[in-house]
């Protein structure tokens, strides 16, 4: 197959999708349709889904050759990770769509637009999760913060809205502009934009240069920008607490999550031969993410607030995974892998059930975003209260919930690379956090209920709960199946050929 | 042709660019300042496209101006949306979220 024949089959997740999107702007038009728009789109992502999950079967799980996973002349990859997170963003696009069906009515913006910007900020992260060149990494982050800055200013009328769209778009592109300039800087020193031959540059000893150096630490900057790591930080509580909640459950996971990918493939991939320069500057962000990420939570009031800033203690955690990515040996390199893409896709399911719980609470004139609101849950609707307790258990980390196991396959992988040090802070700064997941427990069932409006419960909402719910207590008691899917989309790796 | 001076011609631009993005404080001089920073990157490509006789530094340009253009479309949407609301187009003054 020629190189063109062969990427296009292999970019039918992405073009299914965006011809997807262009089809629901269009069906949006039409008033007939409008109704349907939003189960549409989540039949869709389902659709790519499948198409995503095909690959591995047709090809057979283990018998992909590093060389044949390339596809437009090196510039994209499809293995493992690009396929796992591929699926971690369908899955979370279908689970925000499933919360916004209900979710726009009650803030009236329901149109078609939302959804098709939704599949479009999803095949931008696609496109992300296989860039091998900073190119299409540049193009793939582009086309989801795009979509993501219309989708966070989206409630017109409302002036929180404007401000987080202003506040994210200002900062947003900045850092878009932080990141083009450090990818020609790294053109300058090397010659080349494609990860894997910047690899290879690396292994034939090249020196180097300031110019090298400078342009990795604006790189940095930049997707420090777009995990929202301190002190990159200062836009996500803003851009949290004014986007649509439905909108902020979808940036708040997936967004980050694509970030991420783009990380391990700069940093653990393009960077590797200059791992002593970057190490200190991850372990600095990392470190002061969780610190100032759970301290500043625990004086939220604002419930989304608090998990903005819990997100951003979260991604403290994340940037361990490359840390440890950082160890020459292959084995360890693998565990920090494995324990940073299993975090990613337990957090996803954990913050969009939270995130589902507070789209609950807003109802007619009520904002119903803050801690208080959340009181008397459990003497209204004890089911309910279970499932914000058990997303509340899961973010601190519990034993037998899912977020347990995330923590603990970050904390074995920093042990074994002889990172003990950010182990004991990733801890000490777990304790610190279950204060402030507790305390919205505390409210739940032991303050009488503020309100008597009733909750804004839908059938979508309610699905979406319960997968996030079946989720967390699943993998929390049984995560062996999630472990070996994990493992065995890290063994379709592609290595540099 | 003497290029050697471009790179430096582009990373002064950047840095007018970033400074005005962090002091300046109306959201369109902030956009103009974003594009400033742009179009310097442009101007690194270019000159090391030429230099080093490379394509990659052309074709990461074109992606640069389009991307570009994309996200001034959206960006003055939503300074509009703003001003809409505030009758000002001030950053200070979009405040009504603080820590």
């Amino acid at each position: 197959m020629s190189d063109l024949a062969q990427g296009l089959y292999f970019l039918r997740p992405e073009l299914l999708l965006s011809f997807y999107g262009f089809f629901l702007l269009l069906l949006s038009t039409l008033p007939v349709f409008r109704r349907w728009v939003g189960g549409l789109a989540a039949l869709g992502c389902l659709l790519t889904l499948g198409v995503v999950l095909s690959f591995p079967y047709q090809q057979g799980m283990n018998v992909f050759q590093a060389s044949d996973l390339f596809f437009f002349g090196n510039l994209m990859i499809l293995d493992g990770m690009a396929l796992f997170f591929k699926g971690a963003f369908l899955l979370a696009a279908i689970l925000s769509i499933l919360i916004s069906l209900r979710y726009l009515d009650t803030e009236g913006v329901q149109s078609g637009e939302y959804y098709s910007l939704i599949c479009f900020a999803v095949v931008g992260m696609m496109i992300m999760a296989s860039g091998t060149d900073l190119l299409s990494i540049f193009v793939g982050l582009e086309l989801m913060a795009i979509c993501f800055y219309i989708l966070v200013g989206y409630l017109r009328g409302n002036r929180k809205s404007n401000e987080a769209a202003m506040k994210y778009f200002l900062l947003g592109a900045f850092s878009t502009g932080v990141f083009v300039y450090g990818a020609s800087l790294i053109y300058s020193a090397k010659g080349t934009t494609n990860l894997y031959q910047l690899a290879a540059r690396f292994e034939q000893g090249d020196p180097h240069s300031p110019l090298l150096i400078l342009g990795m630490i604006l790189l940095t900057v930049s997707l420090g920008f777009k995990v929202a790591a301190v002190p990159f930080h200062m836009w996500a509580p803003d851009a949290y607490e004014g986007a649509p909640t439905a909108v902020t459950a979808f940036l708040s996971t997936a967004s980050k999550a694509a970030a991420f990918v783009a990380f391990v493939r700069i940093y653990a991939v393009g960077f590797l031969g200059m791992r002593d320069q970057w190490l200190p500057l991850l372990a600095v962000l990392s470190v002061a993410s969780m610190t100032l990420g759970n301290t500043s939570a625990l004086l939220q009031d604002n419930m989304k607030r608090m998990l903005a800033y819990s997100s951003i203690a979260h991604a403290g955690y994340v940037l361990i995974g490359i840390i440890v990515m950082s160890r020459p040996e292959v084995d360890t390199m693998q565990t920090g892998m494995l324990s940073l893409m299993l975090y990613l896709m337990i957090y996803t399911f954990i913050n969009l059930g939270a995130f589902s719980m507070v789209v609950m609470l807003r109802r007619e004139n009520l904002a119903g975003d803050r801690v208080v609101d959340f009181s008397g849950l459990h003497q209204r609707s004890p089911m309910a209260a279970f499932a914000m307790l058990v997303f509340m258990l899961s973010l601190a980390g519990i034993p037998a919930t899912a977020g347990f196991i995330g923590k603990y396959y970050l904390f074995a992988a920093a042990m074994k690379a002889h990172f003990a040090w950010l182990a004991v802070v990733m801890v000490l700064n777990s304790v610190v956090s279950a204060f402030y997941y507790l305390r919205v427990v505390w409210h739940m069932y032991q303050k009488p209920p503020v309100d008597s409006v009733r909750y804004a419960v839908s059938p979508g909402l309610v699905a979406a709960v319960g997968i996030c719910l079946a989720f967390n207590l699943l993998v929390g008691i049984f995560p062996e199946t999630l472990i070996e899917l994990t493992r065995r989309s890290i063994l379709m790796l592609g290595r540099a050929g | 042709m003497m290029t050697s001076f471009l790179p430096l011609v582009a990373a002064v631009l950047f840095s007018i660019g970033a400074v005005g993005v962090l002091v300046r404080r109306n959201a369109i001089v902030i956009l103009m300042c974003i594009e400033l920073m742009l179009n310097a990157v442009n101007l690194t490509f270019a000159s090391y496209s030429y230099e080093l006789r490379s394509m990659t530094g052309h074709i990461f340009i074109f992606f640069v101006m389009t991307v570009a253009a994309a996200e001034a479309a959206v960006g003055l949407g939503i300074v509009i949306a703003v001003f809409r609301k505030r009758q000002s187009a001030d950053v200070d003054d979009v405040n009504l979220m603080r820590w």
